[in-house]
């Protein structure tokens, strides 16, 4: 019963309170689904509400919160009702609304009731994106591309649209820094104590007036949210993404005149909290000073996403205070606003233990920032040591090791196999980790990466999926993450011989391409445009590279070979840094390869040194995914990523939400750690809407009987009948669209695109450029239970599936079909 | 979302499809196509196939289509030795899968030795397809034999085999191959100074290839025909004939033919006493056989050269 999951979750006092008053306005609550994901006190939930009087019913956000301070006239409630009467429209539409008066619920926890303009179901928090974002093993719900318009619609819509033009206000640098901080420095918060402590170098800057003694900075002020995080944000996403459609919830740290540095700055700050776990170690270093300067050149390490959120908020916020005349105000401060909210990250208890270190680096490298620009020579702190600009830390400064991650705390077996791999005690020197999406693969990655750099290894990294099928792309990652010291002139000289292959690329793409450069017989068509672009690049071409943009022949030539010669030279160069030493390789995302992985079988692997070992992860079995491997079977150590153990298992479940104890053994039992079934069992509690839903389990040995149980679950859950006949059925085609749909369940165009609606934002699919496929290992156990069920049924599909192909294939035509 | 990456997907799927189903079939349709897409010059479709077909789940025999499709593709490009293994691999798969398909293959293996100037090895494949061959198979087989006698310096042998093959096609829906061997007959009779029945040859073939739509083969034909020009002493139509058919092979980076007419567009340079033009031609040919592994033009191309004194 959902009234039962309402009691559950709000608990026995608040529940009780609830059904009183609900008895006294003729009113009822049903359960919907939780808002929240469990890092706060305050529960979060839609409800709908039964209006027993007039037979209506409205769904709602309903908030169990608690206020622990004694001016009732600033709590969230008190504040939100003056936020919605001072911002006019705007608020109609992106602040959430209050509804009835809060209910007292006793030892300072209320219950309150909100309403927001348009339909809850479609829209999700946004912190529910960056995660499914920056965790590769979930499946994200929209584009990175997507993600980043939220956010900046979001900074927009706070600083342009709510606030509007600002008011200024002249402040001391810890006057700038308590304005930030508000009530975060009250008597016995964090803040407040770690600010009295003496030892703590890193709030010297609010402590220390004579470090900033005389600067005053002109500080734009305005109306501010004052908490404003990725789950204080809801976006709508369904039916699809429109980024200006937001809502604002929690206004309990509202401000009238607040400094306006600050929302961005935190909404950032929360974001890049929340991913860090995800974040190769490459990219921490380059993250902080990206940060502080977004046009670092060490911005290509991030990735593409998490760069262009930091770029195009800075950007977004700039664009509404530049007409004002306060820009350079602004972007002096904002390494003081950053320096701010990342200290109020670092206090925050779901703050993880080992994100700490990092986030107060960060603050330090913002309070330098800051003071070198007001106060050039000064220093907040005695100089720690750093790494060189541009560098990985070398082995003799290493960065402190990152402890076990979130929901993977062993994996001891693999580092060990690791540590053989790279003393060069295997027989091999590839390893091949493979396994399901969502079983950690990432995680062991980066548990091979701090182990390389314990050792003082040199090693590169590069992530497929962010390379773009671009060979290029690879070997510039791979060159950053190897760079160790200043002295690595061989792979610098790479990088720059990567430019001038790109720039070639632009030269020929602003040209209009080779047909327009050249006539038939290879004779330049406007020899003084082509030199004219060449002329206007920023990156100075070498003579032989000039002279093959002299004759077609020559330029398709270089083109043809370019991929091959920077590999070749790339090799050349990391022999020459390595010097004989061992090293590693660990390329992630192996399954996203597409065309690069000819390319890395037959170019990148034969040029890395004799002494370098390599590490491939992915999805599949190398010679699953290419067939091609398997002339190197012998060269590769195959390992699946095997059941986990207890621990493990259990981390990995928590991590999804699983929390009762009871619960996690019985969940345990019936996985026994398999990577798939552990994968499944977490899809059948979102498709059931939460780990309560999912219920008992038969104890089963075999793991394919046990996965072809939870996928009949899994389906039986499915509330749409439809849905359940277009994956089951869908399942023989390799992609799904509305196409597809249409052909194989004999529907009409309009139903085919109603149901791929529904389809398409399934947890069993992730994208294809096609539409959206089943995952590799679901597709398959579906097709089993169809061809277990009919084959009758299996071959008439398949029928149809060959006909549509054929129909959209070029050229000749099959003799049947 | 490219249309062309989009065709290739739905392609691979109705292999995956008809291979489970029928493997003859399957290798069919592949070749078909694979055949219909480089003479559009899409040998980076060819490629992609291939990639997407080797993550497939294939029987036994599927190492066969995977081979020769890389086979033909490599072919294509020029690039001989590593073409030959190929098309060696996936003979053995088929006979290990007991696929009749060794006249095909051996074919294509007698064609590559004989563009290569390894006659007696392409005799050999020829004679072994032979053995097995249908009358259609045999047809074509003469046509290659035509070929082989010709480069062989044995003319009259040719023109047997050629007829032979004329003879066969002629009642048969296969305009393609009968183009073909028109084509050899051409150049027989620009051997032989017939220049006028060579230009007529060659007019049919070009008809029946551009209604095929096969332009690259199309374009062979003018490039032969260009050299009929040469022949006959009228070097400015044959340079602008060379050119058209250079187009067509840059068009359709046909990078084999790019190499050997440029090869040739330097010879009627030389004739029409431009010898800087030549030696252009001549140096991006000699560049091209290289980067393709084409030695033997590489060699002739460098020997004229060295003639010109550069």
């Amino acid at each position: 019963m959902q009234d039962d999951e309402l009691a559950r979750r709000l608990g026995p006092a608040a529940f009780r309170i609830l059904s009183q008053w609900e008895a006294q306005q003729h009113l009822r609550h049903t359960f919907v689904r939780a808002f929240d994901n469990g890092a706060t006190d305050a529960k979060v939930m839609v409800v709908d509400r039964h209006d027993e009087r007039n037979n209506t019913a409205v769904r709602l956000v309903l908030k169990l919160d608690r206020f622990t301070g004694t001016d009732f006239g600033t709590t969230e409630y008190a504040r939100h009702a003056q936020a919605i009467h001072d911002s006019g429209s705007w608020a109609k539409q992106h602040l959430a609304h209050l509804v009835d008066s809060p209910i007292p619920v006793g030892d300072g926890w209320w219950l309150v009731f909100q309403s927001v303009a348009g339909n809850l179901d479609q829209f999700t928090l946004l912190g529910n994106l960056v995660r499914e974002l920056s965790d590769e093993n979930a499946e994200p719900s929209c584009t990175s591309a997507v993600l980043v318009e939220f956010f900046v619609a979001i900074v927009t819509g706070v600083l342009a649209d709510w606030a509007g033009p600002p008011s200024v206000t002249y402040l001391s640098v810890p006057k700038f820094l308590e304005a930030h901080f508000g009530y975060r420095l009250a008597e016995g918060k964090p803040l407040q104590r770690m600010a009295g402590s003496s030892s703590e170098p890193t709030l010297a800057l609010l402590r220390d007036r004579s470090l900033t003694d005389g600067v005053e900075l002109t500080v734009p002020v305005g109306i501010g949210h004052g908490d404003l995080h990725f789950d204080n944000a809801m976006v709508r996403i369904r039916p699809s993404a429109v980024p200006d459609d937001f809502r604002l919830f929690d206004l309990a740290k509202r401000e009238a005149a607040g400094p306006l540095g600050r929302d961005p700055a935190h909404l950032l700050m929360h974001m890049i909290n929340g991913a860090l776990q995800h974040l190769a170690l490459s990219a921490l270093g380059p993250l902080r000073r990206v940060l502080l300067d977004p046009e670092h050149a060490q911005r290509d390490r991030l990735p593409a996403w998490l760069r262009d959120i930091i770029t195009r908020t800075y950007e977004a916020a700039e664009q509404w205070i530049e007409p004002y005349g306060y820009g350079p105000d602004w972007r002096l401060q904002r390494p003081l606003s950053l320096y701010a909210a990342t200290l109020m990250v670092y206090v925050r208890d779901a703050t993880r233990p080992e994100d700490r270190p990092w986030l107060k680096a960060l603050a330090d490298e913002a309070a330098e920032t800051f003071l070198a620009t007001v106060k050039p020579g000064s220093r907040t702190k005695p100089a720690t040591p750093t790494a060189p600009a541009a560098r990985r830390p070398t082995p003799q400064q290493p960065r402190p090791n990152r402890p076990a991650e979130r929901f993977v705390v062993g994996r001891q077996a693999e580092t060990g196999m690791f540590a053989e791999l790279v003393e060069g005690r295997t027989d091999q020197r590839l390893l091949n980790v493979y396994g399901p999406g969502g079983i950690g693969k990432t995680e062991v990655l980066r548990k091979f990466g701090a182990n390389a750099e314990r050792r003082g290894l040199r090693f590169g990294t590069a992530d497929l999926a962010e390379c773009e099928e671009r060979p290029s792309t690879v070997l510039r990652q791979l060159c950053l993450t190897l760079i160790a010291h200043e002295t690595d002139d061989a792979l610098l000289d790479v990088l720059r011989l990567l430019e001038q292959h790109d720039t070639m690329r632009e030269i020929v793409l602003a040209s209009g391409g080779v047909d327009a450069m050249f006539d038939a017989v290879g004779a330049p068509t406007n020899r003084a445009a082509v030199q004219a672009t060449v002329d206007h690049s920023a990156v100075v071409l070498t003579p032989d590279l000039r002279a093959a943009l002299d004759n077609r022949f020559s330029l398709q030539r270089f083109l043809r070979s370019s991929d091959r010669d920077v590999t070749s030279a790339f090799g050349d160069a990391f022999a020459a840094v390595q010097d004989g030493a061992p090293s590693a390789v660990l390329l992630d995302t192996y399954e996203e390869a597409g065309k690069l992985d000819t390319w890395v079988r037959q170019h990148l692997l034969p040029v890395v040194p004799d002494r370098t070992r390599i590490v491939v992860f992915g999805r599949n079995q190398l010679a699953k995914q290419n067939f091609d491997w398997s002339d190197h079977d012998d060269a590769i150590l195959s390992y699946p990523l095997p059941e986990l153990g207890e621990d493990d298992a259990k981390s990995y479940l928590r991590h999804y939400g699983l929390t009762d104890a009871a619960a996690l053994d019985k969940v345990y039992r019936f996985t026994g750690g398999y990577p798939l079934v552990l994968v499944l069992v977490r899809k059948l509690a979102k498709e059931a809407g939460g780990w309560h839903a999912v219920g008992e389990f038969d104890h089963i040995a075999d793991r394919d009987k046990v996965a072809g149980q939870l996928l009949d679950r899994i389906l039986r859950e499915e509330q749409v009948h439809a849905v359940r006949e277009v994956i089951e059925k869908c399942a023989i085609a390799s992609w799904i669209n509305p196409e597809v749909i249409r052909h194989l369940l004999d529907v009409t165009k309009e139903e085919a695109r109603r149901l791929y609606t529904l389809v398409e934002v399934h947890s069993f699919v992730s994208r294809h450029p096609e539409g959206v496929r089943l995952h590799d290992k679901i597709r398959e156990l579906l097709i089993d239970r169809l061809r277990f069920t009919s084959e009758t049924d299996y071959q008439r599909l398949r029928q149809r599936l060959l006909a549509y192909h054929a129909s959209k294939t070029i050229g000749v035509k099959p003799a049947d079909g | 979302m490219d249309e062309l990456d989009s065709t290739l997907r739905h392609f691979v799927e109705e292999i995956r499809l008809l291979v489970e189903r029928d493997p003859i079939e399957g290798f069919r349709r592949w070749s078909a196509l694979h055949t219909e897409l480089a003479q559009l010059g899409q040998f980076e479709l060819c490629d992609d196939m291939l990639r997407e077909l080797k993550g497939m789940d294939l029987p036994g025999y599927g190492l066969g289509i995977v081979r020769y499709a890389e086979g033909w593709t490599l072919d294509r490009s020029g690039e001989w030795e590593p073409a030959i293994e190929r098309y060696q691999a996936a003979l053995s798969a088929f006979q290990d899968a007991e696929l009749p398909l060794d006249v095909q293959i051996l074919t294509q293996i007698g064609s590559l030795y004989q563009d290569q100037g390894h006659y007696p090895e392409a005799q050999d494949a020829y004679e072994q397809a032979f053995e097995s061959a249908d009358e259609h198979g045999r047809a074509l087989l003469m046509n290659n034999l035509g070929g082989l006698c010709a480069l062989r310096d044995q003319p009259d042998e040719a023109r047997v085999h050629f007829e032979n093959a004329r003879t066969l096609l002629e009642g048969t829906d296969d305009k393609c191959n009968l183009a073909a061997v028109l084509v050899g007959l051409a150049s027989l009779a620009q051997d032989r100074g017939e220049l006028n029945d060579a230009v007529q040859h060659l007019a049919r073939a070009i008809v029946i290839f551009r209604d095929l739509r096969r332009p690259t083969a199309m374009a062979a034909a003018v490039a032969s025909l260009a050299l009929t020009y040469h022949r006959a002493g009228e070097y400015t139509v044959a340079a602008d004939t060379y050119r058209t058919a250079l187009e067509y092979f840059v068009a359709y980076k046909d990078r084999a033919n790019i190499a050997r007419t440029l090869a040739n567009m330097a010879l009627t340079s030389v004739a029409a006493g431009k010898k800087d033009e030549a030696i252009g031609y001549l140096q991006q040919a000699v560049a091209e056989y290289r980067e393709i592994g084409d030695a033997h033009g590489e060699q002739i191309a460098l020997d004229n050269l060295r003639q010109l004194g550069s």
